[in-house]
């Protein structure tokens, strides 16, 4: 599970046909002062994180597949929470 | 899933991958901070390099989407050597600064 922050989303035409119609958040990770470490990745999102939104990603391919029922998709990252605070 | 540029491909005289495979193996660089708020075709970041399996038709300068670990072998019904997989060819990017987003 990482802890990061929105701050951007990509477009892409040309990819794995399980990746159809998902929504690809650029987040940053954040270290446990929440600022940000500098480095990135691509995360699908189904629950409309916004721009700068913290959110937390689950790292676990199978939890992908069991979400996008698609046994044979190559997704990893997924936003699961946004989160409204942390201490 | 990494945000990386294509720089290069690579050759194999020899390999172990099926013969049903149909793809090819491209040198790929993850961009950092500096890569998105400027971004060059020709940069080549201070991350390490990555070679991954590609069968999208990806070609030099091209930013890709890689997914790494045991996820790069799911896309195929045979088992695969391989732990880094071209996902999607990424059309744009668009990158804010955090302290710019609020």
């Amino acid at each position: 599970m990482l802890l990061a922050q929105v701050v951007g989303h990509a477009t892409s035409t040309i990819k794995h046909p399980s990746m159809e119609g998902v929504r690809l958040l650029l987040c940053e990770n954040l270290d446990d002062q929440g600022a940000g470490a500098g480095t990135f990745f691509l995360a699908a999102d189904w629950i409309g994180a916004g721009h700068g939104a913290r959110v937390f990603v689950s790292t676990d391919g199978s939890a992908a597949q069991q979400y996008h029922h698609d046994r044979h998709s190559p997704l990893r990252n997924t936003v699961v929470g946004i989160i409204e605070s942390f201490a | 899933m990494k945000v990386c540029r294509v720089i290069g491909e690579v050759v194999l005289s020899h390999s172990i991958f099926p013969d049903q495979s149909r793809g090819r193996l491209c040198l790929v660089s993850p961009l950092g901070k500096d890569d998105l708020l400027n971004p060059s075709e020709t940069r080549i970041s201070s991350q390490s390099s990555l070679v991954t399996y590609d069968h999208l038709g990806v070609h030099t300068g091209d930013l890709v989407g890689v997914v790494e670990g045991g996820e790069a072998t799911r896309p195929f019904s045979h088992p695969m050597p391989i732990d880094a997989y071209c996902a999607c060819i990424l059309d744009h990017i668009r990158y804010q600064q955090p302290d710019q987003l609020q």
